[in-house]
């Protein structure tokens, strides 16, 4: 696809991929374009020491698709409030980074303790770096022996776990549903790291035996002025019948390297079994994320999703979750804390498919100072999920003038008996319940932060995990310290 | 303690208070009947410092300094304790996280140290016991869920933990049966002192059975028409409030 490239060492090919870029972007499409040049400039040293074909060509087929794809604009409706702007500037400022004015030492990232906490207890643990390359850790305890894997990387070698691996690759690409997602064919065009991870149920069906599993993205710092942007990573997860899995991902940034980085999770929970999925994004102001999660319910099976995210300039979730045999529950909660000029973005579809499914979504935000959310919740009964119950709700917590808030519950239903509900609602601190705590000698700056803390608090409380609730209290605490 | 000059306010351009004026000293329980409308309520919101009332004229002097030129949580921390008539629910914040909250910046205006999580559970849970609300409400949201009675026992047990030295009481006797009446009255005479005043507003009596004040004082069309001893209750209570020839207007929404 790209022979003429090959004599090319890879530092040559950063340079040039940058010094060939005579214009900075400036329409969505440029950005769709450099992205192809990168793409093709990278799949010269990519070396995926196994399975090596299998990407070449999973890589190959995304950039054909993404050459057709055009990109958002705000004429887009799915992305009509969210836009790439912040990323294209990412991009030109590091082209230009040889006269960017270096700033002062960049923040040391804080890693809280709850933090270690999970890493303590995680049972693997896969950290992605701004190289590209991951390191894996895994744990000794009873639960780490339920797990097949294996982790491939572009950069290097792959790692096998002891009992085998997971074999899921000819799955890539299948649990995306129909539609428009022109990040998750840039996520395979650039992919730095695939893991495929099969769990196993525990024989005696205990919780005790639910395997962690651990993702942490985090930029330390790739140098002033430029784009740490080699982290694009796809998560491919099964779950066997009866099995049970807590998969949390960890994004912490620290530096003044803009960040633009990528994560898709295609899972598919087979019958009866159990996925607790949290997805924190503590992330740096110039960093452009978008994730994905696509995810196939089976006959009982149970999904829960508690998203946290401070946001940052481009800042995109999309989450499909598709209960496809009755009995299924899908629970999705997610909260946003945003502040300066943050953006945060979760886009939801709940698709019903079967009858007897259950579902429950709550999404609240907390908008300080310039900050902007975008909920866009779904919910899609199709024409035989009947005895569905369906309920979605969506509060908005404005704390300043200039906050800014677009949320958008859209239900489509063809099935006729079938139980739905969905809010919407944004409003601002209870002037009252201010009064009520400076009546008791609380000041004002404390009471907003107190009352607004409360807001987000009961949507922690419905985290399963103690561990992760603690990590969520720390990261909504370094939150209530900047605003 | 405190005193009220000749206290003009208005909420939304309409006058409410015109020319109250009052005078507590410490230690003395002051009773504010009148009816529906004259003022009572928001005598006790302007004294809290509630936005939205406007004071057009007159002065309020508390323990020697202006009070209109304190901010409500500085009144807090002065002493000054507000039983709501309307107490507010705040989901997510448990009482304990509340108070302790509030206590901490009270006893740190006064220069003293923060209390440790245990002297302060300990007393907590000794306080509530005197208000008779189970000290699982510790753990619950403000007033989240809490009966009328069980919202206005939990202002009780505030304003014990707080120990003001001018506490307001707000209607807190209305809508309330005689058990409830009684903890409300125990929490006031527990927390009467030598240098701890009340001021109850209310629209009936019958607290005043419970908790005897040193003066009584009708309030009427914004001003203080008539003031006595604790008998002037009794007299109120029998004749009702047309005797004292307040004009239509006010007497009109009894």
């Amino acid at each position: 696809m790209s022979a003429e490239l090959t004599q090319t060492s890879p530092t040559d090919l950063d340079s040039k991929s940058f010094g060939e870029q005579a214009q900075p972007l400036s329409l969505p499409d440029d950005l769709r374009d450099w992205l192809v040049d990168q793409a093709l400039a990278r799949s010269a040293d990519q070396r995926w020491s196994s399975a090596g074909e299998r990407f070449k060509q999973i890589q190959a087929d995304a950039l054909q698709t993404l050459k057709a794809t055009p990109f958002p604009t705000r004429k887009t409706e799915s992305w009509r409030y969210t836009s790439v702007q912040p990323l294209i500037a990412a991009v030109n400022a590091a082209a230009s980074s040889a006269d960017a004015n270096a700033d002062p030492a960049s923040e040391e990232c804080l890693q809280p303790e709850a933090l270690q906490a999970l890493i303590d207890q995680a049972d693997l643990v896969v950290r992605f770096s701004d190289t590209g390359e991951a390191m894996l850790k895994l744990g000794e305890a009873q639960a780490a022996h339920l797990l097949s894997f294996t982790l491939h990387q572009a950069s290097g070698e792959s790692t096998k776990a002891p009992n085998g691996e997971a074999d899921l690759l000819g799955e890539f690409g299948s649990r995306v549903p129909q539609g428009y997602y022109p990040f998750v064919s840039v996520n395979a065009a650039l992919l730095s790291t695939c893991l495929e991870i099969r769990v196993a149920a525990a024989s005696d069906d205990s919780e005790s035996v639910k395997p962690r599993i651990l993702l942490l993205n985090g930029s330390q710092d790739a140098g002033q002025g430029s784009l740490s942007d080699r982290q694009h990573s796809r998560v491919l997860l099964k779950l066997a019948r009866d099995a049970h899995a807590e998969l949390t991902e960890v994004r912490l940034d620290a530096g003044s390297a803009a960040v633009f980085a990528t994560s898709v999770l295609e899972a598919s929970l087979e019958a009866n079994s159990r996925l607790q999925h949290y997805q924190f994004s503590a992330a740096a102001a110039s960093d452009s994320l978008y994730a994905a999660a696509f995810i196939k319910l089976g006959n009982h099976a149970n999904y829960a999703f508690n998203g946290q995210s401070t946001g940052s300039a481009l800042s995109r979730t999309d989450l499909t979750v598709e209960l496809t045999a009755p009995g299924a529950y899908a629970a999705l909660n997610a909260h946003m804390l945003l502040n300066g000029n943050n953006r945060c973005d979760y886009h939801t579809a709940l698709e019903h498919m079967a009858p007897h499914c259950e579902s429950d979504e709550q999404v609240r935000s907390i908008v300080s100072d310039k900050g902007k959310a975008v909920f866009n919740g779904r919910i899609h009964i199709h024409r035989d999920a009947q005895k569905t119950r369906a309920e979605m709700n969506n509060r908005n917590l404005l704390m300043s003038p200039q906050a800014e808030v677009n949320t958008k519950p859209e239900l489509e239903i063809y099935a006729d008996d079938v139980k739905c509900a969905h809010g919407a609602t944004i409003g601002q601190l209870d002037a009252s319940a201010v009064f009520y705590c400076k009546s008791r000698g609380i000041d004002e700056q404390s009471a907003r932060s107190l009352l607004s803390e409360a807001f987000i608090v009961e949507t922690i409380q419905l985290m399963p995990a103690q561990a992760q609730q603690d990590l969520a209290m720390a990261l909504l605490q370094r939150f209530q310290e900047t605003v | 303690m405190l005193s009220v000059n000749d206290l003009y306010v208005q909420v939304e351009g309409k006058e409410i208070l015109k020319g109250l004026t009052l005078q507590v000293k410490p230690g003395e329980v002051h009773a504010i009947m009148g009816p529906n409308g004259s003022g009572k309520s928001t005598l006790s919101h302007v004294l809290a410092g509630r936005s939205g009332y406007e004071v057009t004229g007159g002065s309020v002097s508390y323990q020697g300094k202006d009070l209109l030129e304190l901010a409500a949580e500085e009144r807090a921390r002065e002493g000054i304790f507000l039983a709501f008539q309307y107490p507010v629910e705040i989901p997510g914040v448990s009482n304990l996280q509340f108070l302790r909250t509030s206590l901490n910046s009270i006893r740190k205006h006064r220069g003293e140290a923060e209390l440790d999580a245990a002297s302060f559970l300990r007393q907590a849970r000794q306080l509530i016991g005197k208000v008779d609300l189970d000290p699982e409400f510790l753990k619950r949201g403000v007033n989240e869920g809490f009966s009328g009675g069980e919202k206005k026992r939990n202002e009780i047990f505030q304003m014990l933990m707080l120990e003001p030295k001018l506490a307001l009481l707000d209607e807190t006797d209305s809508g309330l049966d005689i058990d409830a009446l009684q903890v409300v009255a125990t929490g006031v005479n527990t927390l009467k002192r030598e240098d701890r005043s009340v001021i109850l507003v209310t629209h009936y009596q019958r607290l005043l059975k419970y908790i005897v004040p040193d003066y009584v004082h009708v309030l009427a069309n914004g001003r203080i028409v008539k003031s006595g001893g604790k008998d002037l209750a009794l007299e109120l209570e029998e004749k009702g409030y047309g005797w004292l020839n307040i004009d239509d207007e006010a007497t009109a929404t009894i």
